[in-house]
């Protein structure tokens, strides 16, 4: 069995690139699942995907916690998710880059493919919508199923004009991909993008990641009942795709951004000045619109 | 042998309300059941579905469509989850005290609170003594394949009652994976057209919903719980033929190696599947474990039940919801008393997992069984009352 584990933003069609996949290995008479990580859905914010692949009835419904496969959609996750958490050793990595990708290999990898899919789904689909195209990059890398049967699935699932761009999205990807094995770079000599990971445990394969709110059954309040302030706990900064820039030259310390802030992510400096907690910024740009003298525009989050 | 598509689980459950030859469609949409009325809604507006889709204001108003378009004799669907359910269940024990057969897909989910939109079995608990046929599936064929079982069973006209199906909402209903959708041809015959016993019609004026005063009352109660149980053979039949067409067999409880089994683990839905997953790990480890699946829940296979299960130790009961303050989950209470009064009954141990959607891994059994092998050792008789597993106890 196959596991592919793909990691995206809200709205980037994680979900779809699953399904996608698992279409095709249907087609082709194989088993597969694909589900998502089920929960409230926020465009932007980090959400992740799964498909399993076989050539039996797949059975299991559980996440996957240790991938052969990981796909990220979106370069900004990489500092935002650890989506390499439980990659097998000798796994597989598909990455939306625009950067070297020799510098994305770490110990234990195997192999990677580095599209940069933002470019490509930008100029075909004019939207930067890369599911499509990472799924081109997968295949190149590993032929887990055949690039028709993708593409059937891709035009079984999108009619007219779109499913035309996203095929083309998907072969462009499937061209430009390129890949890396474990022995191209000497992986010493760079600074690592990701840390070497401990296998997981035998038979603990499965076991859940450690889940962010750890309380005991003891020590919660009667009633569930929250205290003030419990956004302080809940760093809204991952769901950001777009980051607020600040030219000082332009501000007039009006404190606009800062009284409209949904998220009292504005900070007043001492010097008068605000700037942006990116702790707490979730990037909706309120801050840039509201701002009067226009001292603030947004700009696409930063890959690492 | 039908092609397998690959879909999503909850499309392929409108898929077969729609091949199902449903009349009317009465939902209010709540997560985790949306995409399924979604898809009607969307059949129903472009002619795909050769019916109505009522859009009403709430879950209550839904029930009470479903019993009205019901009682006019249209063949009604419709589908609800957790606060849904709560909202509707005034109505769910008249929908089936008045003998009609409505089949309802409950997207299982937990009862708020704290607010949970995810899965678990306490919405269905809450209505567990309704009155309705009461199963549960485990995956999207299952799914697919009871909305025409469960018509054939409700319509039958010894059992005419209401049948609900249970999936388990998110794990279940949003997982795409292959189902083997059936032709036109290969069902024919298969649901015959809906014949009711009695229909409200302007024409043939009746009452339906009389009132039934103490020296009534309980008469109708034995009335309607012996039909309950007397449906037994009628929902053996609807699984028997469809069996004989489609080839997928089900049975009121389906067992994985169960015969030389010291230690048996019950579940009942989706569950089942990564217990099934569990069971032969332990297995290739020489563990004589086995897996006791509960599909049907209502009427409870008490029969069947024991014969699978006597010949075990152990029984490791699965539950979905906690029965607070009572003797154990809904399902563990149930088998206790199943078992009780037979003779050298298995100890039975009941744990309560997979609250609120909480992941349960196929390490969690194993962990199970462990612990309940173990204690067993020392008190082979009584099992624990109940455990609320995997609940915080310690950083
Ligand atoms: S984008 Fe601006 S307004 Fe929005 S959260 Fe960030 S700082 Fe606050
Ligand atoms: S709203 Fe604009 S001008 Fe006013 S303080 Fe903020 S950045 Fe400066």
């Amino acid at each position: 069995m196959l596991e592919i584990r793909f990691h995206g933003r809200g709205g980037q069609g994680a979900v779809t690139s699953a399904e996608l996949l698992a279409q095709a290995a249907i087609e082709e008479g194989k088993y597969a699942r694909a589900f998502p990580s089920f929960g409230p859905e926020r465009r932007g914010a980090p959400v992740s995907a799964f498909c399993r692949i076989d050539d039996k009835p797949v059975t299991l419904r559980t996440s996957i916690d240790s991938p052969d496969v990981v796909v990220v959609l979106d370069p900004s996750l990489f500092s935002a998710v650890d989506v390499t958490r439980g990659l097998r050793k000798d796994g597989s990595l598909v990455i939306n880059t625009k950067k070297e990708p020799g510098r994305f290999m770490f110990h234990g990898l195997k192999q990677l493919a580095a599209v940069n899919a933002t470019q490509i789904a930008q100029e075909i689909l004019n939207r930067p919508i890369t599911n499509t195209v990472l799924l081109g990059a997968l295949v190149r890398l590993l032929p887990v199923v055949k690039v028709e049967s993708l593409i059937s699935a891709v035009q079984n699932r999108f009619s007219g004009k779109i499913a035309d761009l996203n095929v083309q999205a998907l072969e462009r990807a499937y061209e430009e991909a390129q890949i890396i094995s474990a022995g191209d770079v000497d992986i010493e000599k760079q600074v690592p993008c990701f840390q070497e990971k401990e296998p997981p445990e035998k038979g603990k394969e499965d076991k859940p990641c450690k889940e962010d709110l750890d309380y005991l059954w003891t020590e919660l309040t009667p009633g569930c009942v929250v205290q003030p302030g419990s956004t302080r706990d809940n760093l809204t900064g991952d769901w950001r795709s777009t980051l607020p820039v600040m030219q000082k030259e332009r501000c007039i310390q009006c404190g606009l951004c800062w009284a409209f802030c949904p998220d009292a992510a504005q900070v007043q400096e001492p010097d008068g000045f605000f700037s942006v907690d990116l702790d707490y910024c979730k990037g909706c740009g309120i801050c840039a619109k509201e701002c009067p003298t226009g001292a603030i525009h947004m700009e696409k989050e930063l890959e690492l | 042998m039908a092609k397998r598509i690959g879909m999503e689980v909850s499309i392929a459950a409108a898929e077969a309300v729609k091949q199902a030859d449903v009349d009317v469609v009465a939902a209010y949409p709540i997560t985790p059941q949306t995409h399924i009325v979604e898809k009607l809604s969307e059949f129903a507006a472009d002619g795909q579905l050769d019916g109505e889709y009522v859009t009403v204001e709430s879950e209550h108003s839904a029930m009470s469509v479903c019993i009205g378009s019901q009682a006019s004799g249209a063949r009604t669907f419709t589908s609800t989850s957790s606060q849904g359910l709560a909202l509707m269940s005034e109505l769910v024990p008249i929908v089936s005290a008045l003998r009609l057969p409505l089949v309802m897909l409950l997207v299982n989910r937990s009862l708020s609170g704290p607010l949970s939109i995810w899965n678990d079995h306490s919405d269905v608990m809450s209505i567990r003594d309704s009155g309705c046929i009461q199963l549960f599936v485990k995956n999207g064929q299952e799914v697919y394949d009871h909305v025409f079982i469960g018509y054939r069973i409700a319509e039958k006209e010894n059992v005419l009652l209401p049948v609900i199906i249970n999936m388990d909402g998110f794990i279940l209903s949003h997982t795409f994976e292959p189902v083997e959708i059936m032709t036109p041809d290969e069902l024919k015959g298969y649901l015959p057209p809906y014949q009711p016993k009695y229909t409200l019609h302007p024409d043939h004026p009746l009452t339906m919903g009389a009132y039934a005063t103490p020296a009534l009352y309980t008469e109708a109660k034995k009335a309607h719980d012996e039909v309950l149980k007397a449906s037994y053979p009628s929902i053996l039949e609807a699984w028997n033929s469809w069996g004989k067409r489609t080839g997928r067999h089900y049975r009121p409880v389906e067992e994985l190696f169960c015969q030389d089994a010291d230690t048996i683990i019950v579940s009942m839905g989706s569950l089942s599947e990564t217990a099934a997953e569990a069971v032969k790990l332990m297995r290739d480890q020489g563990e004589k474990v086995g897996l006791l699946e509960l599909r049907l829940w209502r009427p409870f296979p008490f029969e069947e039940f024991s014969r699978a299960a006597a010949g075990a130790q152990r029984l490791i009961v699965m539950d979905r919801a906690v029965s607070s303050g009572g003797p154990g989950g809904p399902v563990a209470s149930e088998i206790r008393s199943a078992l009780y009064g037979i003779n050298n009954p298995p100890r039975v141990d009941s744990y309560i997992i997979g609250l609120g959607g909480r992941n349960v891994t196929i390490q969690d059994f194993v962990e199970m069984v462990e612990k309940t092998e173990a204690e067993s050792a020392l008190s082979p008789v009584t099992g624990s009352t109940y455990e609320i597993f995997g609940a915080r106890e310690h950083h």
